[in-house]
């Protein structure tokens, strides 16, 4: 008896021991953002995860800014976020990535570029002539933004705590257009439906945005014309390729200095912001084979942007447009993303 | 008809107003400009930015000296919450809506059945009956968590005057400070997920559930106490079966209150990954899609009255 009960025990645990083994695929869980570009990017990933690499890929939808301090954290609640536009995130670019930080995401080595800058509804610049960013500090031309009545015009800077939101202000400051125009930081969804209501109604909005991004393919919409950059004037610039010292550009971040918008001057257009897929070391520690696969994706503008138009303008599911654009680029996925992982 | 003297404003006082609005307005008018420090509050400069960083110094040392403490509590959480919802999320629909249905009948009545059934009817046809079990599963572990907390809490405010005055600012404090002021750096030791939503939920409901239970006991009156001290009741009998039932209206309503407010963290919730409707009204509210934001709102408001209702009791009489 004692022995049929060591048996059917010894029989129960290689069996939990086994399933246990089958089950052993690597859980990855990717951290969603909710702009379009992001979501493309997301399911491109997991698709190839899962099919080359065998991973279980599951996501978790979260605020982006908890995203990245989960990144930090490394407790596997998220391991990829596939969307990080660097150049807007300076403060977990100082504490979690760059060298001499605690290092604890991981960039891919090859960046994407978005843009950006002030947009205005095409029929804007073309039937009332606002061309120029700097058309703003003109007070007839701030006038036609006016929509409270106080003669003075609106703009969306960007939400509340967006990098984007200061520079902005700095340009208005050095363009002269603080003076003529206020600056509103609703949130993104709220613009959204202010643009959606000037653009029905035909009445003239002005306001900060990026691309690639699907407003674009919804609106005719135009960016106010800037001088081109020329480079970054501050120190903590020095050493790389952006660094000039008689450049066009010198921001510090309020969070650096109090006196930040007397000191900073920005009188020339966004630099292109690189975007790239983040992972955390936690991941890299635990699937090295996968963390060296996100390492080597490499995306470009063009191509997101395509997938953003497929999604928004021809309303195909993102799953589609992921599947198909893999099987028609499978040079680029096995030849250059999987190069070496096994 | 007799009026009092008393409540008549004196002349003196009304004349002395009137002078001092014609002064003021006689000042606004032909005054030189105010000097600079009494337009502007003289703030020193850069007090802000130097506290903020001490703060900042502060909570990353925390995060590295606690981090492992709160893992494990967090990895509680998240088990507790996962066998809640796979509880709720992965048992057939059919015996769900019977096991809710009896329940509000045995608890509230038949007219709260029937309400309870409208509300399930339209939470499942419009898809969003998972959605909804895994915000329910969010909110039971909530109120669940502020009642074995709030009432003994509260229960130690109506009893000790000096607990009281020590806890209201906490109180306070845990009602109005904006949520996401600690739950991002909070991150750091919940994660993200279910844990924190559960924990961001529980420090904004979990007052009102304290209050109403104090409130409710302090408001037994002073000769039914006396009544059950001539008695002889122990403190605990006393407690048990005269404070505790007569109270029991106001604390019925300390959990509606937490209910509700559990409810309406849904979509903050969702900010940090935990899911359910909120992240629907925020997904329709990014993409513009104002229909659908109204259908999942209004999920969260029908999942809050079914609970509400289911719990109220029956009516008297």
């Amino acid at each position: 008896m004692l022995k049929y009960l060591k048996t059917t025990g010894l029989v129960a645990v290689s069996l939990v021991a086994l399933s246990a083994f089958a089950e052993a695929k690597t859980t990855v869980t990717i951290g969603e953002l909710d702009w379009p570009g992001a979501r493309a990017i997301e399911q491109v990933l997991k698709q190839v995860m899962t099919t080359y690499l065998d991973a279980d890929v599951g996501t978790i939808a979260a605020a982006q800014e908890a995203l990245y301090e989960a990144l930090d954290k490394g407790d596997n609640s998220v391991d990829v976020v596939a969307d990080m536009w660097t150049d807007h995130l300076p403060q977990q670019m100082k504490n979690y990535v760059l060298p001499g930080s605690r290092q604890t995401i991981i960039l891919n080595d090859k960046s994407y570029l978005g843009t950006e800058g002030i947009f205005v509804p095409s029929y804007v610049a073309d039937e009332l002539g606002v061309k120029k960013l700097a058309d703003l500090a003109k007070p007839e031309v701030a006038k036609l933004f006016d929509s409270d009545g106080n003669g003075k015009g609106e703009m969306w800077a960007g939400a509340v705590g967006w990098e984007s939101t200061n520079h902005t202000e700095v340009r208005g400051k050095t363009y002269g257009f603080d003076k003529t125009m206020e600056y509103t930081t609703v949130e993104q969804a709220v613009l959204l439906a202010q643009l959606k209501d000037a653009y029905e109604s035909k009445k003239p909005i002005a306001f900060y945005y990026w691309t690639p991004e699907w407003i674009h393919a919804a609106y005719k919409l135009t960016q106010l014309e800037e001088p081109p950059f020329n480079g970054y004037t501050m120190d903590s610039a020095k050493g790389t390729e952006r660094y000039n010292a008689n450049g066009c550009y010198t921001f510090y971040q309020p969070a650096e200095r109090n006196d930040w918008l007397e000191a900073s001057s920005i009188s020339c257009g966004q630099p292109p912001t690189r975007v790239n897929i983040a992972h955390s070391k936690a991941l890299a520690e635990r699937a090295p084979q996968i963390s060296q696969f996100l390492k080597q994706v490499a995306l470009d503008a063009d191509v997101v942007n395509q997938w953003i138009l497929a999604m928004e303008v021809d309303k195909k599911p993102v799953e589609q447009v992921a599947s198909d654009w893999i099987a028609a680029n499978k040079d680029t996925v096995e030849g250059v993303w999987l190069k070496g992982v096994k | 008809m007799r009026k009092t003297e008393q409540s008549r404003t004196p002349a003196y006082l009304s004349w002395g107003m009137i002078a001092l609005v014609v002064a003021g307005a006689l000042w606004w008018l032909f005054a030189p400009p105010l000097p600079e420090w009494l337009t502007q509050f003289p703030a020193p400069k850069g007090l802000d930015n130097a506290v903020a960083q001490q703060i900042d110094a502060a909570v990353n040392w925390m995060k590295q000296q606690w981090a492992s403490f709160f893992d494990v509590f967090t990895w509680i959480l998240r088990k507790i919450l996962g066998v809640i919802e796979s509880a709720m999320v992965t048992t057939p629909w059919p015996i769900v809506v019977a096991l809710v249905l009896l329940l509000a009948w045995r608890l509230s009545g038949l007219r709260a059945a029937i309400f309870t059934a409208a509300c399930l009817a339209y939470l499942g046809l419009f898809g969003f009956w998972e959605k909804s079990m895994t915000t329910l599963a969010l909110v039971a572990a909530s109120v669940l968590i502020c009642v074995v907390i709030g009432l003994p809490v509260g229960i130690l405010c109506a009893k000790s005057p000096r607990a009281k005055r020590l806890l209201e600012p906490v109180l306070d404090v845990m009602q109005t400070l904006p949520t996401f002021v600690y739950l991002i750096p909070a991150v750091a030791f919940f994660s993200i997920g279910k844990p924190p939503g559960v924990i961001a939920t529980v420090i904004f409901a979990l007052p009102s559930i304290v209050r109403l239970t104090a409130l409710g006991i302090e408001q037994v009156p002073a000769v039914v106490r006396e009544a059950a001290d001539a008695f002889g009741a122990r403190p605990m009998q006393k407690l048990l079966k005269v404070e505790l039932p007569l109270a029991l209206p106001s604390i019925r309503l300390g959990i509606n209150q937490t209910i509700m407010m559990s409810l309406s963290m849904v979509v903050v919730a969702a900010m940090i990954g935990a899911g359910g409707l909120g992240l629907d009204v925020i997904r329709s509210l990014q993409h513009l899609k104002t229909g659908q934001g109204f259908l999942a709102g209004l999920a969260i408001v029908l999942c809050a009255m079914a609970l509400d209702r289911m719990v109220r009791g029956r009516p008297p009489g």
